[in-house]
């Protein structure tokens, strides 16, 4: 393990930003901390850079106690979401402004100069050495502050909503060459985002935060198949409830049966959950009784709108090719989940 | 329907289309513009470069170089500029204080920055002479160890420092607070010692807010008349300020003298904002 964290607490005027945090991280991982506003994930990323410190607990890097360590000796590669790009500096300056400011270790000139075409060639601002950060875009910001934080060479990299600010075209684009980047340099590295669709896409496993807390660490797959909580299955993506009778590892609503995953030992009538996509919509009197309110088109899928006969609002994304034309709204369909959650 | 928009020839937008500015007409405000830089600023500098010339131009440098004029003007200059750099320091340690950090009666301190703006300089000149005379709060106590605050150029230096105080504070602020926190943490992760981020990343950023905060203080400070003649007892060739001299001549029905006293002030005002503006050029090419 590269980096373990050990029972990290923070109390913040009265109330727990950090309760008992414990995860550890491998070697060129690239891990997501995900979580709500307020949950803590940017006070933890700070407490890694050494910008805040915990009440209690460990951060032990490669055997290294990490809280004895200031932030300047910490080696650690920054990127904030506003970027914080020196504005009287060229990008030139600004990437070279960690190996200028060494002192004595101060490497040669021509060793400065080959690490910022270097890293410029990285984050493909070829050219771009002389602008001053208020001549470029959003992206191309973010991308000279990656490059800054990596010419330092350092041993582990947070990243603080790098996107946040980004409109979602170059979000997207950035995403994926930041994950390019990281598999190029094997940098284990962490990075801060509200954005489950971003964690879920870009990180090998996910730390998601709720109020302070650990709400599951895992793989994507995991998190999205196997979340452990009724939070953790609301947080990644949108679901339905409904009252099903469970028998064994099967629900049942109305003459419509489905299997149950994580299923303990309830039995008898109970609420579970189904995703949007994990129904099917039939015009037979079974399942969930529901009367469409709309029919949204998407992108390759079709989103309908249902309230039920209890007034809760349901939601189901059908792929396009796969949509039953004679469907209006006003009509009165059963909803057939296909598979449900029980917490 | 929309109504179409033909480029057709006598086509003429309807009025919404045609881009209007909040204050409307170029032509009336360039015109209320210029009317009153000419009016206010222009015309009685030009009145000003008009009257020294009754004795002709050696009677100008004359007065100039008259030893009680040349010591008004050197003890002003003086006492302007080291009044200026003190404020620097004071200054951008007071607004580094005032957008860093929270603290009870902050707002309260932050509105007596302006005091010396708003106070009539006469108030304040009094005020100073008040606890820095040998028989007030401050100038007694430094009296017992031999030092002379009021009736002296140090009076002067201290009035000074009072008037200037609130220009650098207030043009370098709105600066300090608009550079995030973060810009000075990204520079700490990377390596950088306080004193670095400081030098490398601070400073750079404040330096044009700094550099014209300093002129207009320096300017002010050669031109203070009410707050410093109390204070500084207006000995001559000790402590006699150029504005002074300026009424002294005046009072003489000296025109001519006064308004070469003038020129010179003038002169000299002008060579401070011009050789800001430069440095200013120079840190605009900079990218600041």
């Amino acid at each position: 393990m590269a980096l373990t964290i050990n029972n990290l607490s923070k109390q913040f005027a009265g109330f727990a930003a950090l309760n008992d945090i414990s995860f550890s991280v491998k070697e060129g991982e690239f891990i997501a901390l995900l979580g709500p506003s307020g949950s803590g994930k940017t006070t933890l990323l700070r407490m890694l850079a050494g910008l805040d410190y915990p009440d209690k607990g460990t951060i032990d890097f490669k055997g290294q106690n990490y809280l004895s360590l200031p932030v300047k000796e910490r080696k650690i590669g920054m990127v904030f979401q506003s970027y914080a790009l020196f504005r009287h500096m060229t990008v030139a300056k600004n990437i070279a402004f960690g190996l200028e400011m060494r002192g004595k270790n101060k490497p040669k000139r021509e060793e400065i100069n080959e690490t910022i075409t270097r890293l410029l060639k990285l984050v493909q601002l070829e050219g771009f050495e002389k602008r001053y950060p208020a001549q470029l875009s959003g992206g191309q910001r973010q991308r000279v502050a990656l490059a800054r934080a990596l010419a330092i060479n350092p041993s582990l990299l947070l990243l603080d909503e790098p996107f946040g600010a980004l409109d979602a075209m170059v979000r997207k684009e950035l995403r994926r060459w930041l994950r390019h980047i990281h598999d190029e340099t094997g940098l284990t590295t962490i990075f801060v985002t509200h954005d489950q669709e971003e964690a879920l896409d870009l990180a090998d496993r996910i730390v998601l935060l709720e109020g302070g807390k650990i709400a599951q660490y895992d793989t994507a797959d995991k998190i999205i198949n196997h979340p452990k909580s009724e939070f953790v299955f609301d947080f990644v993506g949108s679901g339905n409830a409904a009252d099903a009778d469970i028998k064994g590892e099967i629900a049942s609503i109305n003459g419509c049966e489905f299997p149950v995953v994580n299923l303990t030992n309830f039995s008898g009538r109970q609420k579970v959950k189904f995703r949007n996509y994990d129904a099917l919509i039939s015009n037979e009197e079974k399942g969930i009784k529901a009367q469409l309110t709309g029919i949204f088109a998407s992108t390759g899928f079709l989103r309908f709108e249902a309230i039920d006969n209890g007034g809760h609002h349901l939601e189901i994304i059908i792929p396009e090719r796969n949509f039953d034309h004679s469907l209006k709204v006003g009509d009165r369909v059963g909803i057939l989940p296909q598979k449900a959650y029980l917490f | 329907m929309p109504a179409e928009i033909s480029s057709q020839d006598g086509f003429i937008a309807p009025k919404a289309f045609r881009r209007t500015r909040v204050i409307p007409g170029f032509t009336m405000s360039l015109g209320i513009t210029i009317f009153f830089v000419s009016v206010i600023v222009i015309i009685p500098l030009l009145a000003l470069l008009m009257r020294p010339w009754e004795n002709g131009f050696s009677g100008f440098i004359d007065t100039l170089f008259d030893k009680r004029v040349f010591a008004a003007l050197k003890i002003s200059f003086l006492c302007s500029l080291l009044a200026a750099l003190v404020n620097l320091f004071v200054g951008v340690l007071i607004a580094w204080v005032l957008v860093r950090y929270d603290f009870p009666g902050k707002k309260l301190v932050d509105a007596f920055i302006d005091m010396p703006f708003a106070l009539p300089t006469a108030v304040s000149g009094i005020a100073l002479s008040a606890i820095y005379a040998p028989n007030g709060w401050i100038g007694g106590f430094f009296d017992d160890f031999g030092i002379k605050i009021a009736y002296s150029p140090i009076g002067i230096f201290i009035a000074l420092v009072f008037i200037g105080l609130p220009f650098i504070v207030r043009s370098v602020q709105p600066v300090l607070s608009e550079l995030e926190a973060e810009v000075e943490e990204a520079a700490e992760t990377l390596g950088a010692s306080p004193l670095q981020t400081f030098n490398h990343v601070i400073l750079p950023a404040i330096m044009p807010a700094l550099l014209s905060g300093f002129s207009l203080a320096f300017a002010r400070g050669m031109g203070e008349y009410g707050s410093v003649i109390f204070i500084a007892g207006n000995i001559p060739y000790v402590s006699e300020i150029a504005p002074l001299l300026i009424v002294v001549k005046l009072e003489e029905y000296d025109y001519a003298g006064a308004a070469s006293v003038g020129i010179g002030m003038l002169m000299i005002s002008f060579a401070i904002l011009f050789a800001l503006n430069l440095t200013q050029r120079y840190f605009a090419k900079k990218g600041l």
